[in-house]
């Protein structure tokens, strides 16, 4: 165990935040999201130039005056950097969330109706879950046009039906259990154990998987845009940046800061969605009741 | 008019692929207000089921299951019936039967009605009945015992004032000092709330200790019914025989439990003629070919066995 775990760990007075939260993989995607999440917030505060402003030094490497260098325009790659997390963390959240809520109804309607209207609604996710999401992104961004938000619209296509899968999977588990079943014992009717007793066992899992989806949201923002399908110059987004970057490998920079930058945010929301993870998880609840004395 | 009646009761479970299994195959039993009535018979022979199709989770294929003079509906997505609500269900297994997200007394209050004054009045004097402080009613299944969960289930069931109550093996998943107070507590609650019991367990002794009769279900079948104490002393049908033999006896004298031979056989395929004869010890040619029925003997007693009228009982 790390050290840092181990002093966390030691503090009894951190004893009221879940043990999932003092792992070390979760205190890192944490901090990091936390601050992605300020640096979006604050963006025009913290980069130094404008990120569509061009200087008479195209192509410098990094240094003190350009951080991250300058691309082959003579844009900051820096301020380009942290101008693109107000592209993709909005964008991603607006759409995860738009997922989420389509999924977990058409999931919702299916596992409470069952029959024909769960067959129907659940081949058509089937149809979705048979194309690799890139690919079906990509035919979908085409067909509606080059652009960020058509882009975006692509990706919820893509990412309903996971949601509906598990909120259909949770419905018909849940409403099968038996404390749904006394519940209806006593009185009440099926909507009503839907409302107070199926709904509130599902929003955890959702949200678990709303995290973990983030991170592959701006991972396809980023492959769109990097496909050219997404956002479009000069528009400081990362997939685009990256993809400007692969035709000047010898200024390596002008890829790979962008490119850092998604691999941390999505590192980050990972590793949070697998500790958010955690939390809902009542084994691990257990456990940790009887780790904390 | 008795509390719960089930007549002829059959329940057949579809299988996967095709084809059905026969759970319950024509079981009647009756449950007074005030009685508990014991169902004893090994894993498999159609207890559980039976208990679900008495409540209504189970839809009942033939024969009738009555309540309070009205017939038992199967649950639809509309909410139950009000009169069917004063038939309640606790289940085994308190673990998966109280939900973990909310508190124990919003799931007591489940089944009351009223004010939210009038209901936390209520809850507080149910954990009384059952046994339970007051001030459980704000916290959350996580942090009881099975014992303590198994009696907010009961308290879940009171609140609806029941007259009967089927308990599908209450005490199984509990240590035994929590069996011991709660069959106590199942004991009162039948004496003090004039409740019915339907008591199902696989757990001999203590269905002797409790109830004040008996039914030995046997591959969807009652096999022998009757009063506990005589049943006890002197069991009419071989397998009640079997079963109480098969009772561990802690008096010291160093008695092993005699085991039955044999297995519950599937009872998508019975055997033919009696349903006990594979495994039965008396067993003649008339129990290959002929099933016998369930016949009355004398004091109150009923036993499906050829050979139960030769025993002398009474």
């Amino acid at each position: 165990m790390s050290s840092l775990a181990y002093a966390l760990r030691a503090r009894p007075r951190a004893s009221w935040i879940p043990a999932a939260w003092r792992q070390p993989l979760a205190i890192v995607g944490i901090v990091i999201a936390a601050a992605w999440i300020v640096i979006a917030i604050f963006a025009p505060l913290i980069a130094p130039d404008d990120p569509l402003a061009q200087t008479f030094t195209p192509a410098a490497g990094p240094s003190w005056h350009h951080l991250f260098g300058t691309d082959e325009l003579g844009r900051d790659v820096f301020s380009r950097v942290i101008s693109g997390s107000r592209v993709s963390l909005p964008i991603a959240v607006t759409l995860v969330a738009l997922a989420a809520t389509i999924g977990s109804i058409v999931g919702a309607v299916a596992g409470y109706f069952r029959g024909v209207v769960d067959g129907i609604l659940m081949r058509s996710t089937d149809l979705v879950f048979a194309f690799p999401p890139i690919i079906l992104a990509m035919v979908v961004a085409a067909v509606l046009g080059r652009g960020l938000f058509n882009a975006a619209l692509a990706i919820v296509v893509v990412a309903w039906p996971s949601y509906a899968r598990v909120v259909r999977g949770l419905v018909l588990s849940v409403g099968d259990s038996e404390y749904v079943q006394s519940a209806r014992l006593l009185g009440a009717s099926s909507r009503r154990t839907l409302v107070r007793d199926v709904l509130p066992n599902v929003a955890g899992p959702v949200f678990v998987l709303a995290t973990l989806d983030l991170a592959n949201a701006i991972l396809l923002l980023s492959g769109l845009s990097f496909l050219g399908l997404g956002a479009q110059p000069p528009k400081a987004e990362w997939g685009s940046m990256v993809a400007e970057g692969t035709q000047y490998f010898q200024w390596w920079w002008i890829g790979t800061f962008p490119g850092l930058a998604i691999f941390t945010v999505v590192l980050a929301f990972n590793f949070l969605g697998d500790s958010l993870r955690d939390v809902f998880d009542p084994r691990t609840a257990r456990r940790d009741a009887e780790v904390e004395p | 008019m008795s509390a719960l009646e089930l007549r002829d009761v059959v329940v057949d479970y579809d299988r996967r692929g095709g084809g059905s299994v026969r759970a319950v195959a024509g079981a009647s039993l009756v449950v007074e207000r005030g009685r508990i009535v014991g169902l004893v018979g090994e894993s498999g022979c159609g207890k559980s089921t039976l208990a679900r199709a008495a409540v209504g989770l189970v839809p009942v294929a033939e024969g009738s299951v009555e309540f309070e003079g009205t017939a038992v509906t199967p649950l639809s997505r509309r909410a139950r019936p009000e009169h069917l609500v004063r038939l309640q269900l606790v289940f085994q297994n308190p673990y998966s039967s109280l939900n973990p997200r909310r508190t124990a007394g919003s799931q007591i209050a489940d089944g009351l009605k009223g004010t939210r004054a009038a209901r936390a009045v209520r809850v507080r004097e149910l954990c009384e009945v059952v046994g339970l402080p007051g001030t459980v009613t704000s916290r959350y299944p996580h942090e009881f015992s099975g014992g303590q969960r198994q009696r907010i289930a009961i308290a879940r069931a009171l609140a609806s004032s029941p007259s009967v109550i089927v308990l599908d093996e209450p005490l199984a998943s509990l240590d035994a000092s929590a069996q011991a107070q709660l069959a106590n507590l199942l004991a009162n609650l039948a004496r003090d709330l004039e409740v019915g019991l339907l008591l199902i367990s696989h757990d001999l002794a203590i269905v002797r200790h409790v109830a004040d009769e008996v039914s030995v279900m046997y591959l969807g079948k009652m096999a022998e019914t009757g009063p506990t104490l005589p049943l006890w002393t002197k069991p009419a049908h071989p397998y009640s025989e079997a079963l109480i033999a098969a009772v561990p006896r802690p008096d010291g004298a160093g008695f092993l439990p005699e085991s039955l031979p044999g297995e519950v056989p599937d009872p998508a395929h019975p055997p033919a003629g009696c349903r006990f004869h594979p495994r039965c010890p008396y067993v003649f040619e008339r129990c290959r070919v002929e099933e016998p029925r369930l016949e009355p003997l004398p004091n109150d007693r009923f036993a499906a066995c050829w050979l139960a009228g030769s025993k002398g009982l009474g």
